[in-house]
This record gives structure tokens, C-alpha cells and sequence, in this order.
């Protein structure tokens, strides 16, 4: 039986997503332009750009989902969403929205992706979750494909104080608050949604197991981000013990 | 699939894929990392990175 708090904040999660996915769309059309520009190779730039479409696509599989639950369908977003401090250089600002993009953004996705289809069972969710799972791999590679042609023309070094930042940015204000009331259901995982401390718990695992190694792989100090970590760990004890 | 295991997937298969790459000739850009595009902070009080899944 799923209560009327639960049902609410999956039909909120898919909506938000509806808005993740029409937003990605833009940024990604915007990183193929901006890579185009780069020098970038041409196999980025074209992977950036079908990013794009993916993400056009995939929201319109959000959109199914919402009328499948009779749930309101949100306009797309229409902003295209820059994320990188105006103090960096023009090649660090490009470096740095395709660090936050896919190297942390489409990650953590395809971190949550993996997540649910361990737990889905319906056939058409399993379906979406499938087709999904399948492009985010190749936004979440774009990126590190792409910092392996920056590494030999520019310094990386930049983005260890930055990632936290990322990080945060990510995760959004409310990941590592205390889980209002419907959001930490198991019941959740059978509308596509993962509850709020499997989220808390998958998103930090992801950026130790992955993001990370990642970074260290490139040279990139991960010290910064670690100490974020630690503090998003100490918040959560807490709650933990009471538990 | 585990989480560790997107390392392999996701990070080494994106740096395959860039070393792959890198024997090929670039886009003809002007290598200026591209113009700065609009709400550069984010614009909607979720500054650092786009929200994901």
C-alpha cells in the first residue's frame, strides 16, 4: 500500500526529471557548439551533440512515465544553466561545465540508473530504465574521454577546490537533510525512484568509487572533495544512531 | 551492475575512448574554450553543477 506522501513525492522525482533531461538537452547542444570551438576532436563534439538529442528523448520517457501515474507533466526547462565561476579562464570554464555534466552529473545518474534497475520489476519501467542506462554511459564516458584530451593542453589542477563545489551542486540543498515524510519508502523503488537514505548513500559511494579514482587517474587533487565528504558523512551519523 | 564497477565502465571507457581520439585531428575551432553562454551562476539557487537523476 503506498500512502498518499509516497505516491506525491515519486510523481515529484519523475517531474524534476522531466526537468533534469530537457535542461541536460540544452547544455549538452551547448557543449558540442562550445567544443566545436575548442578544437576539440570531432567524435566529442558529435557524441555532445547526440547527448543532446538522448536527452530530448528522455525526457519525453519521463513525460510517459508522469501520464502513466496521471501525474502532471511540467513545461521543459528553457534556461540553458552555466555553472562554472566567471573568474576561470574560457577553456577552464568549458573544462569545468563538462567535469560537472558528466563526469559528476551523469555519474551519480548512472550510479541511480543501476540502482533502480536492481530493484525494478515492472516491465515498461524496466524498459525506460533500460533504454536510459544505455545513452547515459556514453554522456558519463564523454566526459572523461574529454579530459583526456585536455590533460595534454591545459593544467587540471584547477578543479580540486572546484569539485566539492560540483559535488554540492549536484547532490542539490535537500540530499543531506533529514528525509521528509513519503521519501524514504522501499515501496518507492517499484515507481522508479531511489528512497532518500538508499540516495544519500549511493551518491557518496559513487563519488569514493568512481569520481575519485577518476579524478586521481587525471592528476586532479581529490583532498578537497574528500573533506566535503567527510563533512556530508558527519551530518548523516547522527541520524544514523538515532536510527 | 555494482557501483565499483562504473569505474571500469564510465571512467576507463571514457579515457579509452579519449586516448582513441587522440591519434585524430581535432575539430577546426579557434581554441578559445568557447563563448560564455547565459546564467553563469546557475541561475536558479543550485550553484556548482546540474542535478542529476
Amino acid at each position: 500500500m503506498v500512502d498518499e506522501h509516497t505516491r506525491r513525492h515519486a510523481d515529484r522525482v519523475w517531474a524534476a526529471r522531466h526537468g533534469v533531461e530537457t535542461g541536460a538537452a540544452l547544455r549538452f547542444g551547448s557543449l558540442s557548439r562550445r567544443m566545436l570551438q575548442a578544437g576539440a576532436p570531432e567524435a566529442l563534439v558529435e557524441l555532445a551533440a547526440r547527448a543532446s538529442h538522448d536527452e530530448t528523448r528522455h525526457a519525453s520517457r519521463c513525460a510517459d512515465i508522469l501520464r502513466i501515474r496521471h501525474a502532471e507533466i511540467p513545461p521543459p526547462e528553457t534556461r540553458l544553466l552555466e555553472y562554472a565561476p566567471p573568474t576561470l579562464s574560457p577553456e577552464e570554464r568549458l573544462t569545468y561545465e563538462v567535469v560537472a555534466q558528466s563526469c559528476v552529473s551523469e555519474t551519480e545518474s548512472m550510479a541511480t540508473l543501476v540502482t533502480l534497475l536492481d530493484e525494478a520489476r515492472d516491465e515498461t519501467l524496466k524498459s525506460v530504465l533500460h533504454e536510459l542506462a544505455r545513452d547515459e554511459v556514453q554522456h558519463a564516458r564523454l566526459g572523461w574521454g574529454y579530459l583526456t584530451w585536455a590533460r595534454e593542453r591545459m593544467d587540471l589542477a584547477f578543479l580540486a577546490p572546484l569539485l566539492p563545489v560540483m559535488a554540492n551542486g549536484t547532490a542539490g540543498p535537500d540530499l543531506f537533510r533529514p528525509p521528509p515524510p513519503g521519501t524514504d519508502e522501499p515501496t518507492l523503488y517499484q515507481a522508479g525512484v531511489v528512497p532518500h537514505s538508499d540516495r544519500q548513500r549511493v551518491y557518496l559511494e559513487t563519488l569514493e568509487s568512481v569520481v575519485i579514482p577518476g579524478m586521481t587517474e587525471y592528476g586532479v587533487d581529490t583532498a578537497p572533495l574528500r573533506q566535503w565528504m567527510d563533512r556530508q558523512h558527519a551530518a548523516l551519523a547522527p541520524a544514523a544512531v538515532g536510527a | 551492475m555494482k557501483i565499483k564497477k562504473l569505474f571500469q565502465v564510465l571512467v576507463l571507457g571514457g579515457t579509452t575512448l579519449g586516448l582513441g581520439l587522440a591519434a585524430c585531428g581535432g575539430s577546426d575551432g579557434n581554441n578559445n574554450g568557447g563563448q560564455q553562454q547565459t546564467l553563469p551562476d546557475g541561475g536558479h539557487g543550485n550553484p556548482g553543477g546540474p542535478p542529476g537523476w
